[in-house]
């Protein structure tokens, strides 16, 4: 018999007790897992949505919480558009629109002439003529989740389109949704001479980083470029609120766990006391005492680790089984979260087990002995 | 007579600051490889002098030498000493209720880094000589009442201890299973040459020993030396 399967027989003796415990702290972490996992995939989705394609940067607007938020005057576009150090700047107007079965369905109003910038390639049938009215290019994992094909009629925002083509982009977000003339959209939208984003292809000899600096420092406070996952992050808050609240269930999860297992192993080790006394008379250290406990409450965090992730994996993939978010959302796993994970469970193990080992290793054996 | 296991000088033990006088000025000697039996009512201080004796609590006063060591002037915590040098083995619940009767053996070895091979096959052989090889993997509520007591004694045994202390090991037993567990530590004590003190109230049991030592109100009231 060793020390770990000592460990793990004291937690079998009482199933009912521990398994409420790891029930406990396993929520916390199922929690912290399936909230990461989408936020890093809204991140890695969005992130490629706004540096698709070829472009060196793009603009959106200072201070907009979410980037289907940002709004950027048209005139922007042109004035940047004629700098001598940009040889391309084109702008794509992106919303959320009602689609039969989906509220949330992409749309992103764009000239054709900018398809290259973004990294449209044409799948099927053609591109849209530039002022068409009712003519829309569907994404290939929205053509494929609804069956539609070229020559079909869809719905968006109660007006009919008929889609010319299907088109891919690498970008799950973008394929999952739909591309329409940008004036079109914008007319649809009621959001005349507005842009979300602005994508700039830089002329060879001139620097990217001069030009972006350029665009800072002449609309200060207005618009802002993007280039890396950490700047959208930075720029846009509401990745970061998810975050933010992600950390939040973490230190939740901490405080609630450990008070958990603090209950659990402090009953636990008051129940045990006459077979500390035990321990100790035949030769058990006071710091073997402490051993033990400790370990019992970190292993209840180890498994909790366990069960919560694999329970926050499968919230997670429910989550993207739901038709409202289909193609919107897919969660990304990082070895990260699951690093944070079992960090956090084994917090709430130490936390929680600390004290309850601290009163077992200072039993007295003489005194636990006479204890019936 | 032969080299002394304990040596005891005026020991004095009391309990809730003073009031309670638990030892009263104790002064005993017991040989290696001797069988005795500390008799006495209840409150006379038996059980106090045989925690003294295993380290478990510290005198108040006087000198106390167990197995070489100097227990009325050492400091912290002496479980490295319990674990080397004695076996406990006590009247109720002493083994652990979730352990099997081998694993319950092996408790006191975890402290002590013996190679796990070598500890379960003492285990084993210890159970056998206990004649409980076959429930070697029951637990105790599986277990008679004088079954659990054999596994208590290879219990004590598995570090090789130089003193067994029992305190009243039989008090829980009916007769037949009182004399099976008195035979064995008998048997055990002069096989294997290890001192056995027993604590007893019951001076029928404590008539198996080479000698008994009387207690009263805390003082020695029968001859020190045999």
């Amino acid at each position: 018999m060793s020390f770990i399967s000592l460990i793990l027989k004291n937690l079998w003796r009482q199933k009912i007790r521990s398994l409420l415990a790891i029930a406990g702290i396993s929520l916390g972490i199922a929690t912290i897992i399936a909230l990461g996992a989408i936020a890093d995939g809204m991140e890695h989705n969005l992130i490629a949505t706004l540096r698709s394609g070829k472009a060196d940067f793009s603009i959106g607007q200072a201070h907009a919480p979410m980037i289907v938020m940002s709004s950027i005057p048209e005139a922007r576009l042109y004035e940047i558009a004629r700098w001598p150090e940009v040889k391309q700047a084109v702008g794509a107007l992106v919303t959320f629109a009602s689609f039969p079965g989906n509220p949330y369905f992409l749309t992103i109003g764009i000239e054709p002439e900018a398809f290259e910038l973004g990294s449209v390639t044409i799948l099927e049938g053609r591109a849209f003529a530039k002022y068409a009215e009712d003519e829309v290019l569907l994404g290939k994992i929205a053509a494929n989740t609804l069956k539609i094909k070229p020559g079909d009629t869809v719905e968006i925002d109660l007006k009919r389109f008929r889609v010319v083509g299907i088109y891919e982009t690498g970008n799950l977000l973008e394929d999952g949704g739909a591309l329409l003339p940008l004036r079109t959209l914008q007319k649809l939208k009621n959001r005349p001479g507005e842009l979300t984003v602005i994508l700039v292809r830089v002329n060879e000899g001139f620097s990217v980083e001069e030009v972006m600096a350029r665009v800072e420092r002449d609309y200060e406070g207005s618009l802002i470029t993007l280039r890396s996952a950490e700047e959208f992050n930075r720029n846009y808050q509401s990745l970061s609120l998810v975050r933010a609240g992600s950390w939040l269930i973490s230190l939740l999860a901490l405080v609630i766990g450990g008070i958990g297992v603090m209950n659990t192993m402090i009953m636990s080790v008051f129940e045990r006391t006459r077979e500390i006394g035990i321990l100790r008379a035949v030769g058990w250290r006071r710091g073997r005492v402490l051993q033990l406990i400790l370990g019992e409450s970190l292993m209840l965090g180890i498994l909790a680790a366990f069960v919560g992730a694999v329970l926050g994996w499968s919230v997670a993939r429910s989550v993207t089984l739901l038709p409202q978010v289909r193609g919107l959302i897919s969660p990304v796993y990082a070895p990260d979260l699951f690093a944070q994970a079992l960090i956090i469970a084994l917090g709430v193990g130490l936390v929680g087990g600390l004290y309850p080992a601290y009163r077992a290793s200072k039993i007295s054996p003489q005194e636990a002995l006479r204890y019936e | 007579m032969s080299e002394s296991i304990v040596v005891a000088r005026d020991l004095v033990k009391t309990y809730e600051n003073g009031r309670t006088r638990a030892l009263d000025g104790v002064t005993l000697e017991i040989a290696r490889g001797e069988f005795v039996a500390i008799c006495g009512p209840s409150g006379s201080g038996k059980s106090t002098l045989l925690n003294l004796i295993g380290a478990l609590d510290k005198p108040d006063s006087g000198e106390l030498w167990v197995a070489g060591e100097d227990l009325a002037h050492s400091h912290g915590d002496l479980a490295g000493f319990r674990a080397r040098k004695v076996g406990f083995i006590f009247q109720l619940h002493n083994l652990i209720p979730s352990l099997t009767a081998i694993e319950n053996v092996l408790i006191p070895t975890l402290e002590l880094n013996h190679s796990r091979r070598e500890a379960k096959a003492r285990a084993r052989e210890l159970l056998e000589r206990v004649a409980l090889a076959d429930k070697a993997h029951r637990r105790p509520p599986e277990l008679s009442g004088g079954e659990r007591q054999r596994v208590a004694v290879a219990r004590a045994l598995i570090n090789n201890p130089e003193l067994i202390l029992a305190d009243e090991p039989t008090g829980s037993l009916d007769s037949k299973n009182e004399k099976q567990v008195l035979d064995l530590l008998r048997e055990l004590q002069a096989e294997r040459g290890v001192t056995l003190i027993l604590v007893t109230h019951d001076p029928r049991v404590a008539q198996n020993a080479d000698r008994v030592i009387e207690l009263l109100d805390g003082r020695v009231i029968a001859p020190v030396a045999s």
